[in-house]
């Protein structure tokens, strides 16, 4: 029958059901082999899978028998062969029953099982011997998705039927109920029943058919060339349909699916499983692709808890479930988009951004919420979008939108008022607050705001370490200060820097510290904040300043009797002098933070105001010092740069 | 299929006959029926879409190509309604023109391969249970009687006798539900098949046949009353001669006053399309197939309808069914 040595040889029992041509009996068994399975069992096999009475011929159905080591896999060939004594077509059906574990050793397709069986001829008594190419089913572009669909929906346990495929071959039909088959773990054909046709009553026997109606309302039907749709799959069915039509190799995924032999059933558990299967295969697929099953899972599953703990004001179950989505270990760029328009959607649907969760725990609530919905992503349209679906955010939700996307606080005046604005800079994180205020073309009334944010924050003895963590990311906001202030007023750009390092560092800086500020003032307009640091230090900034500039030196690699001639020179004049002792007392700071609010206009109450003008004079003199040593610098590393070049 | 699915609002009925005996092509004829009644009284509408679907596909099948449904394989079930004339008197109440409510009789039928009633070891036992509950359940049935297959095989009595004895065993053995012990089912008792030659000509032997005045057919039909009549003699003349212990089996397990007989074709008598008036001369309407005597002879052929279909006595039966169960349910309901 098939000499083709790749093929394998295997055995089949088989029974044939219909009428001696001429007969006035109904339908019945006419020969069987005699093997394990009796009359009475393919008697059963017939009552349980019938697909009704026949209307187009030939059809295949698939179904199975037995458990354990005993379970096999039936095929069954309907064909008209003749006419009845009452002159009807008579439908005959050969049954083959082939053992599971034979057919899942050699990952048979029901359509090689098919084409190697129905040309068979049925020996008088014994088992029937055939050939059979142990191929797997391969699924073309065309049906790929609707099959990956059908199969999802398989597992919410109910019956398929898909309509309108009528006008298919009997041979595509059967093809697409292998490829649903082979979108599911091998071992679900342990119980998979198919036909590529049933009568509308046979669907409710029948788990997956094509048919012309679906026989209830069990009956899950489905239009053949539409997209299946998923939106009814309850959770670990829509998790298994993410898994398979992300998986980047399908092809790959058929051959590990057909791997997983062992029997599942269409019961809850077996569901389950299947999905922990795919999951499994997944994980080990790579590419990062197999957390992301666990994480939709996951992530959606604590939403969802946290959307209902919200809506009934459980706040312990709210916390425990913001906790659970800080602690899932996972990073915004690795989500699907598929997937984030998933969290997306349940975020909107259950109104989550609307939402006003205790105060201590707003911050955290938006933050995951934004980056578990919108992510990286977050630009322009999706700030439009949200504050659509919450025109009235709370502040903190303002706050977190720019941070997710500093660049988004430009747009937001747009759509929120001032106060809102002003109100949200409150609840921003330090770092954003830089971040608003040193963002290119950004509003000037918003760089004061955020400036005044972050000295408030690090002011009445509360220094915050962000704060400097912040500045010196952001080269102390030297560019937003010189912005703020008009050139003529160079002493208000020299208190803004003040203030700001006080917020930052306190009201005295370390070495360090005063280190880490010179290593940002090699740049133009650095005046001021050398000179605010300097007031902060004392006697020694000049050294210190010296050193930050040889450190530059340093890092070029040049003869060691170059370096050293440059050093000699270079740290050979000394500043010297004790630190004056300037009073800096609230009144003036509060004229400043006033000044920031206000952006541009300079402030000239704050001094003329209280009469205390005389405080200013020192500060004076140690802004135009400060202006001073930064050109004496420049002048230096212009020099050294000229020297370093003639040595080269 | 499932037993399921009989709406409670649904009369069941149930096809009772052996295999081949016409169940099936009684169903499928009903549309066409009714719309050849000269009352055009009654309509008949499919109550879910496979039942919508069954009678456009017959209707289609008998009259546009001639061809009979197919041999049934599984338990059918059908869900049909049919609208009739109004009920009752329907005058004016206080100067208002009097609502008309058609008469609705909501039937679920089974229809299950005439094999499930043999006793046969083709049948799984969960099938044969089935089956008796599905007759249980029902308030009515349409038994039918084959005169040919009689002819031929003389076997009604053994479609009859085993689901007939289990079913009262069900019913009747271990309740006192139905004291005076008989079945409460109705019984529409139809010898199909009017149209053959052979059961034409034992009707007109006994000189049963007349017609209808209003019939411009000129049809020949038995009457109602003589139909029992009929019965009897084609049961006498059976192949094996037990047709008539059916007969009694039949009186002794159902009420008489329930039981109605009817003498039917599917698809009527041959009407030469340019006359179109009844030839004894030439009455037969099928195609004719191998004959059964001869089995050796040509290989068989499929049956075909020759000329129109115009159905004798298919929606009567039907219909004094579902009218029983109304009346049944209108008068408080007798058991069953
Ligand atoms: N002459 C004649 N033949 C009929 C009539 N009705 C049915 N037949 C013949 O009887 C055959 C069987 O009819 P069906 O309606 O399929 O019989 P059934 O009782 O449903 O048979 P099963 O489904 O096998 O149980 C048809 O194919 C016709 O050949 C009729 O009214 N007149
Ligand atoms: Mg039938």
């Amino acid at each position: 029958m098939n000499s083709d040595p790749s093929a394998v040889w295997l055995t089949a029992e088989w029974a044939v059901e219909g009428k001696p041509p001429g007969s006035v009996e109904d339908y019945q068994i006419l020969k069987h082999s005699k093997g394990p399975l009796l009359h009475e069992d393919f008697t059963q096999i017939i009552a349980r899978f019938s697909t009704g009475t026949p209307e187009l011929l030939p059809q295949v159905t698939i179904a199975w028998v037995g458990d354990k080591a005993n379970t096999r896999l039936i095929l069954a060939i309907h064909r008209w062969t003749g006419y009845d004594g009452r002159g009807r077509r008579i439908a005959t059906s050969r049954y083959f029953s082939v053992l599971y574990h034979w057919a899942a050793e050699y990952h048979l397709s029901y359509e090689a099982l098919f084409h190697a069986l129905d040309g068979s001829a049925p020996p008088s008594d014994d088992l029937v011997e055939f050939a059979v190419q142990p191929h797997l089913a391969t699924v073309g572009d065309t049906i790929r998705a609707t099959a990956m669909g059908t199969a999802a929906l398989l597992l919410t346990g109910r019956h398929v039927c898909v309509l309108e495929g009528g006008a298919l071959s009997m041979d595509d039909r059967l093809r697409f109920l292998d490829a649903v088959a082979a979108f599911l773990p091998y071992g679900m054909r342990t119980r998979l029943t198919a036909s590529t046709w049933s009568s509308s009553a046979s669907t409710d026997k029948i788990r997956l058919s094509f048919a012309s109606h679906p026989g209830s309302d069990k009956v899950i039907p489905i239009v053949w060339g539409e997209p299946v749709s998923p939106s009814y799959l309850p959770e670990h069915a829509q998790t298994y349909l993410d898994l398979l039509t992300h998986h980047p190799d399908p092809a790959e995924l058929i051959v590990r699916l057909a791997m997983e032999r062992d029997p599942l059933t269409f019961k809850p558990e077996g569901c389950a499983g299947a999905v922990e299967v795919l999951e499994n295969i997944c994980v080990s697929t790579g590419r990062g692709y197999g957390e992301y099953a666990v994480r939709l899972h996951k992530v959606e599953r604590t939403l969802t808890r946290y959307a209902d703990a919200a809506g009934n004001g459980w706040l312990s179950e709210m916390n425990t479930a913001v906790g659970q989505l800080i602690d899932l270990k996972w990073s915004a760029e690795d989500f699907f988009d598929a997937e984030r328009r998933r969290y997306r959607k349940l975020i909107r649907d259950r109104r989550l951004l609307a939402s006003r969760p205790p105060e201590g725990m707003r911050a955290d609530v938006y933050a995951v919420l934004l980056t578990v919905g919108y992510g990286q992503a977050l630009g322009p349209e999706d700030v439009e979008e949200i504050l659509t679906d919450v025109p009235e955010p709370s502040l903190e939700l303002i706050a977190a939108l720019s941070s997710m996307e500093p660049a988004v606080v430009r747009s937001l005046p747009r759509l929120l008022s001032k106060e809102a604005m002003e109100g949200a800079f409150a609840f921003m994180q330090t770092g954003t607050l830089a971040e608003v205020a040193a963002e290119e073309g950004q509003a000037t009334w918003l760089m004061a705001l955020a400036c005044n944010e972050l000295v408030a924050r690090g002011s009445g003895g509360r220094q915050d370490p962000c704060i400097a963590e912040a500045l010196n990311a952001h080269d102390y906001l030297i560019d937003v200060i010189r912005e703020l202030h008009p050139p003529e007023s160079a002493h208000h750009r020299f208190t803004g820097h003040r203030v700001m390092l006080q917020a930052a560092y306190g009201d005295a800086l370390d070495g360090d510290e005063l280190k880490e500020i010179f290593s940002r003032v090699l740049v133009p307009g650095a005046g001021p904040l050398i000179a605010a640091a300097s007031s902060l230090y004392g006697s020694g900034a000049g050294r210190v300043l010296l050193d930050a500039a040889f450190h530059q030196v340093e890092k070029t690699p040049l003869p060691a009797g170059v370096l050293d001639a440059v050093k000699g020179d270079l740290l050979k004049p000394e500043l010297a002098g004790a630190p004056p002792k300037l009073p800096w007392p609230s009144a003036l700071h509060r004229g400043i933070r006033r000044f920031l609010r206000r952006g541009r206009r300079p402030a000239r109450s704050s001094r003329s105001g209280d009469g205390k003008s005389s405080w200013m004079s020192p500060a004076m003199v140690y802004t135009l010092r400060a202006i001073a040593i930064s050109i004496v610098v420049f002048v230096i590393a212009l020099g050294v740069g000229y020297l370093i070049a003639q040595a080269l | 299929m499932s037993d399921e699915g009989s709406g409670r609002d649904h009369t069941d009925i149930a096809m009772w006959g052996a295999p081949g005996s016409g169940k099936t092509t009684l169903l499928a004829a009903l549309s066409i029926a009714l719309s050849r009644r000269p009352q055009q009284d009654w309509r008949i509408v499919g109550g879910d879409a496979p039942s919508t679907d069954f009678l456009i596909q017959n209707t289609l099948a008998l009259s546009g190509v001639g061809e009979f449904p197919e041999a049934t394989k599984d338990r059918n079930r059908y869900r049909w309604t049919l609208l009739g004339p109004p009920a009752g008197k329907n005058g004016r109440r206080r100067g208002k023109p009097a609502q008309v409510t058609a008469t609705r009789i909501n039937i679920n039928l089974m229809d299950p391969p005439g094999g499930s009633f043999g006793d046969s070891h083709h049948l799984s036992t969960a099938d044969k249970s089935e089956l008796i509950s599905s007759l249980e359940k029902s308030k009515g049935i349409i038994f039918l009687f084959d005169p040919i297959r009689e002819f031929e095989k003389g076997d009604a009595f053994n479609y009859l006798f085993a689901p007939l004895s289990q079913l009262a065993s069900q019913m009747l053995a271990s309740s006192d539900k139905y004291p005076d012990g008989k079945l409460p089912h109705h019984l529409a008792i139809c010898i199909t098949k009017f149209d053959e030659l052979r059961v034409l000509q034992t009707a007109s032997e006994l000189t049963l046949l007349t017609t209808d005045p209003d019939d411009v057919h000129q049809f020949p039909r038995v009457p109602q009353d003589d139909a029992a009549q009929l019965l009897q003699e084609l049961c006498s003349i059976s192949a094996t001669g037990n047709a008539d212990i059916m007969l009694n089996t039949l009186t002794h397990f159902f009420h008489e006053d329930r039981i109605k007989y009817y003498v039917t074709s599917s698809i009527g008598f041959y009407l030469d399309p340019m006359r179109k008036v009844f030839d004894m001369a030439d009455p037969v309407n099928l195609v004719p197939h191998a004959p059964l005597s001869s089995p050796s002879a040509a290989e068989p052929m499929p049956s075909r309808i020759r000329g129109q279909v115009h159905p004798i006595n298919v929606v009567e039966p039907v219909l004094w069914l579902g009218q029983q169960v109304l009346n049944e349910h209108a008068n408080g309901s007798p058991a069953g």
